[in-house]
């Protein structure tokens, strides 16, 4: 209760009580989550001189933690009608050029093995591709009013941490006679079998970057609208995830966007979310500031 | 600014573009193009290039599919990056010709099935051979110069097969091994040395004698099913031929004493052959090419599961049907081709002799019987004395000699040498088989005299009239002595009044007023109705009675020998003679070998063919009590050597497998394999030569088959070897020349010398050219067609074929003694077992009452010898004592009797028929083929304990397994006669016993009666090492660590209940038939024509839950308890049976 | 929601998308009376579209044996319960099609299949309703039975998979009505695995996207009948083009025996999609579940079939089935013979109704040798 007090106090800039906090804070990491009051209406990006690497970095803990409460995603089919991650408390630091944040939701269950009927753990944040009074539709933007997403996918993530490429990667026990690439025929060319490896999976052969293999667990986006998500070069972002029994802790870093507006959403896999069928915010204002002097 | 947005503003905002906000969800954000409706646009369809990339290959070429399964399909194989990537059908069936440019009709394409568009998972998959294998103990055996007991036996730390270390080597070094056992093998046991050494190893004494002294006939060679590559898989017995020259060598004996090796059957072996037909028409099979139900109105399916094993022929039944035809299913379940039949009936197994007198029963009472088509075609007016039980002899009335020949058949004279078989055109008898038949005789009532009938008076020229078809006749003999006769017609009628309809439904359960409606409807226009038998029938021992009753009842409908109306007997693909020009290649003499490509070859047999049945009954003709069953020219020799291509089924998939493996092959010295796929047999071998698959053949070969007109070429083909494998007729003359290297015989090497010139084409050249139905052909011609996917047609008689046709059409008589289809018959190995006449038995074990029973009420002409009379206990029902216990009980006595074993709670019937998924060749063990099989397909392997992605099954009637508290889906233990199955001896030998006892699911399947169970044939059985894979791998499949042989059950195999069964009356030494090439008559043994048959689908069984079915042992299996299984529907699953989702109202 | 007319239900009905034809419909005819239930097609399509990783589980053809046969496992028990009440008018059918019972939220009323719903691919095979016991005498129709089911892609006028995409990944192609997923984009949210009632939709879970049958465009494009016609040895399959019923043409062979003869009927007309492959129902069936599964005109359809041998057209194009690779637009039965042909009229192959039986001389003067059945 108090450290949920805390929380809410930040945005009252009362520098006594803040130093209660980080104590508090530093005390109960990722411990206390009950019911936070809601943080008014803004996520701070603290100045750092180094962004940190992992969402569990110490020095996340000096950033303010803002909690977002999640709405439903009901305005295009598929809708999502039914709360799930009820919230969502994200911290964010700085370092003039990029901006890294923290997202941390419960989910005690880590879904990231994919499969029919079977869908996996993520989030996504979204800033309007321009700076400006007006803001874009905040559900995937709208025609001529882009958006620029970051999605994180658990799935990625184990995928970026090494699952192997191979149906025993998901199904321990299976067994399979034969592919096509394997022949001793192309043993000793890995090109012509990568080729031909590709050949049965058209969604690879064609570059879709949903179709894996990977390195990184997080890719860039824009968007104009429900259904027009459209993935576009990596401009240096990444993002990397780490589960605990109750839920995830997932670290997002980007280019400091133009617009001070951020919109998030998350997925639960375990919940059949995906695509559309999510929790997300409407545009939460993003606000720069100095760690208080010592 | 607005940073919220409801649903309600979004929908507004969009109204504007009117119904395109629906269309939202189409937009393209990286053009702005909107798709307002996928039905009508989509912008970019590039993408769509990637389905065609992966469509194309960069060449194809043809090769042939020849499991044995009777098809022989040219196949299309596509190669992309030097890979065979797909395989599909040539579609140019329709352009096979014959020699007169007849054609067939692209109705016959296409030809392929999913066993062969899975063969890419068999030429590359794990258990592909890549080279070959050697044992490491066998290794060690032969380094160390073949060391031995005292008793001759190799000592035992050498022969740890099944689970011994395996080498690779080379296929020269392998041979060496193979040539220098062989000889070791045959030196042994030649000569008294050799025959004292069987002796201590308690082989019988008539099998050391039928050795001959030569250590030659105790190598035993198969290439299985050689119709399957007449030079390629035949070439197993020249081979076996060209031993004369070691025999020679170890015994310096002359050609004229040489013998070579033994050669085992193939066709009686894989219990294919139904052996009443021989004791009916005095031939082989009667048979018709599948595609002459066209023109037949009532086709008969019986025992037989056309739409699952005869696959790309399914199609002339079902259109057959579609045109008009009737087709009635005759089956011990509701089967798969029952599904099919405007008329199902379903039927006790193995009580199809009973079901054909049944109806014959119907036919005679009421006289509905084609007359003249019997007195033309058949014994049944002839005379039978009842003094001797012997047909009455006209030289025993009237003195006279027998009469001149002239319609066909011609009497060689003494010392007359027969023509080459594929020159013959008359039926060829010798003058002392001619003198020792005589002529028969009917009784003319007309006159009241009895009249004489020779073997040319059939058909046309039969002059049967007035005949006396009921009661009996004193005739006078010409030493003035009288003796009461009967006829046959009148001897049979008397036995079938025991069949009418209500005896015959109590026994074989089909409904008395479906019998009669069949019999009449089949009698109604004689010569219009196809008896199409399967292989179910086949498999009981009491399959020879059941061919002779169908025959009855065929004959007595005029359905015998014509195109629309005929008996055909469906099970493997097996007429050698259908290249009866084969002699010039397996038979070509050793001695003289013609290395002139343009001259024929000189031919002799220094082979001696052998059944398989007696290996299988661990090398012992059958003795019960003091008598010994096995006839002279049947006695095997004792096995020391076996090596076999083409054929699992001699070992890894053999009857009674586990007691083969235990107590028969530590008495065998070297097993040898050629293999492309590591089989069951594989996992028993010594040594493995790895061989090319069909696709990449580098010898041409042929086949034809007896389903269908083709003949058929495997071409050579373009695609270069995947492995280290050589073609099997090149291994075989690899091991030949190693022979000649031992031997300092340079003939070894040049009876091969067209293999190794790659000029095979002259051995197949000499084949056709000297072959009645293939004359007129060259192989060149033939191959370049093939490649093109194009077979040719036989030239057989007629297309479609048809056995008989000539007999009904040119009035030639059969290859009987009386010319006609015999019902009688009159030997005295068939009088001693009371099958003189065609009557039924019990199944020898798969019978709920007293096994082996002959069902018969007192009848003059049944007097077999009893089981007093053999010197064993009338009570003694031991599995052994039973083959020959000939008791007689009628039915009502039968009916009050029990199998002995019913009491323990071995009350179910166990058969293990072929289906769709597998063939000889081809069985269900590759992941796309498995996963379809049956029930419990799941590649994924949810459940642990699974030994594959599939599994071997019983199938058993919900109340049966309800009763045993047997849920659907749970494993269960099946076990057969404790007496001697799974292997004699199980009881304390835990270490064997553990892979041998059957434990496999169960199924929930309503189509098969209470009472009646089944498992589905060619799976792979558990091997020692296939449980130790079970048990160390982390997945848990059931895969050999040092092999990869893949078991398809976690311990036994659908072979842990069969055992070797003996027939008396296939094993006589009077029976007379038809050669297996050509035209010419003889008696006794002949293999794949005359010889024993066993019984694989007889066994009763115990079955006991093992375990629960639910995932990993927990619970129910999961269709079941989603309530969609038989006996679990949920209210809703009973709703949709019911098709009462949907509310039809009537229309106003 | 708009307003489309489904003339296999006989009424208008709501679709997500507004009513557009392609300029020609790729249809089948599937005589499920002459099904083997030998998965030669299963084959066929497995080894040339699906071999790859992540696609082992995948079927784009399968056959199931009906009624205990079901991939995935109850498929279309669970999508009839969750309709509701069906019921027919007469031809018409005035319950509710599976877009009409969208749920709140969503596009489509479907299900989402589990990856355990996949296991057991041929469960059911060759069980037959009704328990069997000694002594059984069956005649048409049979008081124990079952059927094979073969099932790819319907290539639906309505598909509920194109409908509920979120992404517009899945369109209809104009030139030959075939659906296709944009493996470019599909993002694998499995919205149209969820949606398509026949369950031909399925997620790789190694390439992320879902994939589906593509009815073999690239060789619908030369000229060429998909792989599971090709290999149905069975030969129960004919591909073609179908044309509304208004424009239905006797030379073209779906029509004659859609529209025409009125034999073949769709699958699950109910469901409201249209699908476009048609079925000759099995005529040893009782009629209600044929009636579930194939709509009111079943009856009629089967006692047709039982009269086809008073019939030569209906024989003579049933035994024209699966005797070319090529499509055959048109069709005419000559006689004794039947000729499928090109869309320009041109022979393709020319069949007999029965095979000709050929008897040679029992010697064969020119090669010097008899000929005989019994060597």
């Amino acid at each position: 209760m108090r450290c949920a007090r805390g929380v809410c106090m930040v945005g009252e800039r009362d520098r006594a009580r803040w130093l209660i906090f980080l104590a508090l804070g530093l005390a109960l990491a990722g411990g206390c989550r009950d019911r936070p009051q809601p943080s008014g209406s803004e996520i701070v990006m603290l100045k750092v001189e180094q962004l940190p690497a992992s969402p569990e970095d110490p020095a996340w803990q000096k950033a303010p933690e803002h909690v977002a409460r999640l709405l439903l995603q009901d305005i295009v089919e598929p809708r999502q009608l039914k709360v799930t991650t009820a919230e969502l408390r994200v911290r964010a630091l700085q370092d003039g050029k990029k901006v890294a944040f923290r997202l941390q939701w419960k989910d005690p269950t880590k879904d990231e093995l994919p499969g029919p009927g079977k869908f996996l753990d993520g989030c996504a944040l979204q800033v309007p591709a321009e700076a400006g009074a007006s803001l874009p539709a905040p559900q995937m933007g709208e025609p001529g009013r882009a958006v620029e997403i970051l999605f994180w996918s658990a799935g990625w993530q184990a995928m970026a941490e090494g699952r192997a490429d191979r149906l025993q990667a998901l199904y321990p026990n299976a067994w399979v006679d034969h592919y096509p690439y394997e022949a001793p025929a192309l043993r000793g060319n890995p090109s012509s079998q990568r080729e031909m490896e590709n050949l049965y999976l058209p969604a690879r052969a064609l570059g879709n970057h949903r179709a894996g293999p990977r390195s990184s667990a997080v890719e860039e986006y824009l968007a104009q609208g429900p259904g027009t998500l459209t993935p576009r070069k990596n401009s240096g972002s990444h993002g990397m995830g780490k589960h605990n029994p109750e839920g995830w802790s997932v670290l997002l870093t980007r280019s400091l966007p133009r617009s001070r507006y951020v919109a998030l959403a998350v997925w639960d896999g375990a919940e059949g979310e995906a695509g559309g069928r999510k929790m997300r915010t409407s545009w939460i204002a993003l606000r720069e500031t100095q760690p208080p002097p010592r | 600014m607005k940073k919220g947005f409801s649903r309600r503003e979004f929908l507004r905002s969009m109204s504007a573009a009117g119904f395109g906000a629906f269309a939202m969800s189409a937009i393209k954000a990286w053009g702005l193009e909107a798709i307002t409706n996928p039905l009508a646009v989509y912008p970019e369809r590039g993408w769509e290039d990637a389905y065609r990339n992966l469509w194309k290959h960069d060449w194809k070429f043809t090769f042939l599919c020849a499991p044995n399964d009777t098809h022989n399909c040219l196949l299309n194989g596509y190669v992309r990056n030097g890979v065979l990537v797909r395989i599909g059908p040539t579609m140019r069936y329709g352009e096979a010709q014959d020699l007169e440019g007849n054609r067939v009709s692209h109705r016959w394409d296409p030809r392929i099935c999913q066993k062969g568009l899975a063969l890419t998972r068999r030429i590359y998959g794990d258990r592909r051979i890549s080279g070959c294998m050697v044992r490491s103990g066998f290794k060690r055996w032969v380094e160390a110069g073949f060391p031995r007991q005292a008793s001759g036996l190799p000592a035992r730390e050498f022969f740890n097969r099944g689970r011994d270390q395996w080498v690779r080597v080379s296929h020269d070094q392998a041979a060496t091994m193979v040539a220098s056992a062989l000889k070791n093998i045959a030196e042994t046991y030649s000569g008294e040395k050799g025959a004292a050494l069987l002796k201590a190893q308690n082989y019988d004494q008539e099998v050391i004698a039928a050795m001959d002294g030569a250590g030659t006939q105790c190598l035993k060679f198969r290439g299985g099913m050689p119709l399957l590559g007449i030079t390629r898989v035949f070439g197993f017995y020249r081979f076996a031929n060209s031993l004369a020259l070691l025999d020679q060598h170890i015994r310096a004996v002359g050609p004229e004493k040489a013998l070579g090796g033994r050669g085992f059957d193939n066709y009686s072996w894989h219990t294919d052959l139904p052996p009443g037909h021989p004791m009916v028409t005095g031939q082989q099979t009667v048979e018709f090419d599948l595609s002459a139900v066209e023109h037949s109105k009532t086709i008969l399916v019986w025992g037989m599961n056309w739409i699952t094993t005869k696959m790309p022929d399914a199609h002339w039944l079902t259109e057959a049907r579609l045109k008009g035809a009737k087709v009635v299913v005759i089956a011990c379940e509701y089967s798969a081709t029952a599904s099919k039949g405007d008329q199902v009936m379903v039927v006790r197994p193995g009580t199809t002799s009973a079901l054909a007198l049944g109806l014959s029963h119907v036919i005679l009472k009421e006289r509905l019987y084609d007359l003249e088509y019997l007195k033309q075609w058949t014994d049944l007016p002839l005379l039978v004395r009842m003094d001797t039980l012997k047909t009455l002899k006209a030289h025993e009335v009237f003195g006279t000699a027998p009469s001149p020949l002239s319609n066909q058949t011609r009497v060689l004279a003494p010392g007359e040498k027969e023509p080459p078989p594929g020159t013959q055109r008359e039926i060829l008898i010798s003058q002392e088989l001619r003198q020792e038949w005589g002529d028969h005789l009917w009784w003319d009532t007309s006159a009241a005299v009895c009249r004489p009938l020779t073997r040319d008076q059939v058909g046309a020229r039969s002059t049967v009239g007035e005949a006396l078809l009921e009661g009996s006749v004193e005739v006078k003999l010409a030493d003035g002595s009288k003796v009461r006769c009967r006829p046959v017609f009148d001897l049979i009628k008397q036995y079938v009044e025991h069949f009418d309809p209500r005896t015959t439904e109590e026994l074989t359960w089909a409904p008395a007023r479906e019998v009669e409606e069949l019999a009449r409807h089949i009698a109604k226009e004689p010569g219009t109705t196809l008896f199409a038998l399967g292989m179910g029938p086949n498999q009981f021992f009491n399959s020879d009675n059941k061919d002779r009753a169908v025959f009855l009842l065929a004959a007595l409908t005029g359905n015998v020998g014509r195109i629309g109306g005929n008996v055909g007997s469906y099970a493997g693909n097996y007429r050698v003679a259908l290249f009866n020009g084969s002699p010039q290649y397996i038979n070509e003499d050793p001695f003289h070998i013609q290395l002139d490509p343009s001259k024929p070859a000189r031919v002799r047999q220094y082979w001696r063919a052998e059944s398989a049945h007696y290996y299988n009954h661990e090398d012992h003709p059958l003795r019960v009590g003091r008598k010994l069953l096995t006839g002279k020219t049947h006695m095997p020799c004792p096995t020391k050597a076996m090596w076999f291509a083409n054929a699992n089924s001699i070992l890894g998939n053999v009857k009674w497998h586990y007691n083969t493996v235990v107590n028969v092959l530590p008495r065998i010295e070297m097993i040898a394999v050629n293999e492309w796929w590591w089989t069951a047999s594989c996992e028993w071998a010594d040594i493995v030569f790895g061989v090319d698959s069909w696709a990449e053949l580098k010898h041409p070969d042929l086949t034809a088959s007896v389903t269908n007109p083709f003949l058929q070429v495997f071409p050579r083909t373009p695609l270069p070897r995947i492995f280290e494998t050589l073609g099997d007729i090149e291994v075989l003359a690899l091991v030949a020349e190693k022979l000649g290297q031992l031997t300092q015989d340079q003939r070894f090497k040049q009876y091969w010398e067209f293999v190794r010139e790659g000029k095979t084409t002259v051995y197949l050249q000499r084949i056709l050219d000297n072959s009645t139905n293939t004359k007129g052909y060259s192989m060149e011609e033939l191959e370049a067609k093939a490649r093109e996917g194009i077979p040719a047609l036989m030239n057989s008689r007629t297309t479609p074929k048809a056995v008989g046709f000539e007999q009904v059409t040119d009035s030639r008589p059969w290859y009987t003694k009386s010319g006609r289809l015999e019902f009688y018959r009159e030997e005295e190995e068939f009088i001693e077992a009371g099958e003189n006449l065609p009557v039924h038995r019990e199944p020898v074990d798969s019978t709920f009452y007293e096994p082996n029973v002959i069902v018969a009420p007192a009848h003059e002409a049944i007097r077999c010898s009893r089981p007093e009379q053999y010197g064993v206990d009338p009570g003694d029902l031991s599995s052994e004592t039973r083959c020959a216990r000939n008791v007689v009980k009628d039915w009502r006595e039968l009916k009050a009797s029990a199998h002995p074993l019913a009491s323990k709670g071995f009350k179910f019937i166990f058969h293990t028929p072929k289906y769709r998924h597998g063939a000889h060749t081809t069985p269900i063990d590759t992941d796309m083929v498995a996963v379809l099989f049956g029930p419990f397909g799941d590649l994924h392997r949810q459940d642990r304990r699974s030994p594959f992605v599939t599994e071997g099954y019983v199938d058993m009637n919900p109340l049966d397994a309800r009763e045993l508290d047997i849920q659907d889906g749970d494993y269960v233990w099946i076990d057969p006669d404790p007496e001697d199955r799974p292997f004699r001896g199980w009881e304390g030998n835990q270490r064997d016993y553990e892979f041998s006892r059957l434990l496999c699911r169960a199924r929930y399947y309503p189509g098969t009666p209470r009472g009646v169970t089944r498992m589905w044939f060619n799976m792979y059985g558990a091997t020692p090492g296939s449980l130790e894979g079970q048990r160390s791998r982390a997945d848990g499949l059931a895969k050999n660590p040092r092999t990869g042989y893949q078991g398809m059950f976690r311990s036994g195999s659908h072979q842990s209940a069969t055992r070797g069964w003996l027939k008396p009356t296939l094993m006589t030494d009077s029976l007379v038939r038809k050669a297996l090439f050509g035209q010419s008559l003889g008696k006794g043994f002949l293999p794949d024509v005359h010889c024993p048959v066993g019984a694989p689908r007889e066994a009763m069984v115990k079955i006991t839950k093992a375990e629960p079915g639910g995932t990993d042992g927990k619970g129910l299996w999961r269709p079941a308890q989603m309530g969609i299984r038989p006996g679990y529907e949920s209210e809703e699953m009973k709703r949709y049976l019911q098709g009462k989702f949907v509310e039809g109202e009537k229309e106003a | 929601m708009a307003r489309v007319n489904n003339w296999q239900i006989n009424r208008e009905m709501a679709y997500w998308y507004p009513e557009k034809r392609p300029r020609r419909q790729f249809a089948a005819v599937f005589d499920i009376n002459k099904c083997i239930g030998c998965q030669s097609c299963t084959l066929a399509c497995k080894t040339t579209w699906t071999s790859g990783k992540g696609q082992e589980y995948m079927l784009w053809n399968n056959v199931e044996s009906k009624p205990y046969g079901f991939y995935p496992l109850a498929w279309d028990l669970k999508l009839l319960q969750m309709l509701g009440p069906q019921r027919w008018e007469g031809a018409r059918y005035i319950g509710q099609t599976i877009f009409e019972a969208a749920p709140a939220g969503r596009r489509v009323r479907g299900w989402q299949p589990q990856e355990r719903d996949y296991a057991y691919p041929n469960v059911g095979e060759d069980d037959c309703a009704g328990l069997l016991d000694k002594g059984l005498g069956l005649h048409v129709p049979h008081t124990a039975w079952f059927f094979y089911l073969a099932r790819i892609c319907n290539h639906c006028s309505f598909p509920a998979c194109l409908a509920a995409c979120p992404r517009g990944a899945i369109y209809k192609r104009q030139e030959d009505g075939v659906v296709l997923i944009d493996q470019s984009r599909c993002h694998g949210y499995q919205e149209c695995v969820r949606a398509c009632p026949y369950k031909k939709s399925f997620f790789n879970p190694l390439s992320g996207t879902s994939e589906k049958c593509i009815g073999c465009y690239p060789k619908l494009e030369r000229g060429l009948q998909p792989q599971c016609f090709l290999n149905c040895i069975g030969k129960i399959r004919l591909a073609g083009w179908v044309s509304p019923p208004s424009q239905a043409d006797p030379e073209n062979p779906i029509d004659f025996l859609v529209h025409i003869k009125k034999v073949a009927k769709p699958l699950f007309p109910q469901f409201g999609l249209e699908p476009n492959v048609y079925y000759i129902p099995p005529i040893h069936v009782p009629t209600p579940f044929l009636k579930q599964m194939f709509g009111p005109g079943v009856e009629e359809a089967v006692n047709t079939y039982k009269r086809a041998k008073e019939d030569p057209d209906l024989q003579a194009l049933l035994c024209l089935l699966g005797s070319t690779e090529r499509l055959m637009a048109r069709w005419r039965r000559q006689g004794e013979w039947v000729v499928g042909a090109a869309d320009d009229g041109g022979e393709i192959v020319r069949v007999p109704l029965k095979e000709p039986v050929y008897v040679r001389p029992a010697f064969d003067q020119r090669y010097e040798i008899a000929r005989v059945n019994c060597p």
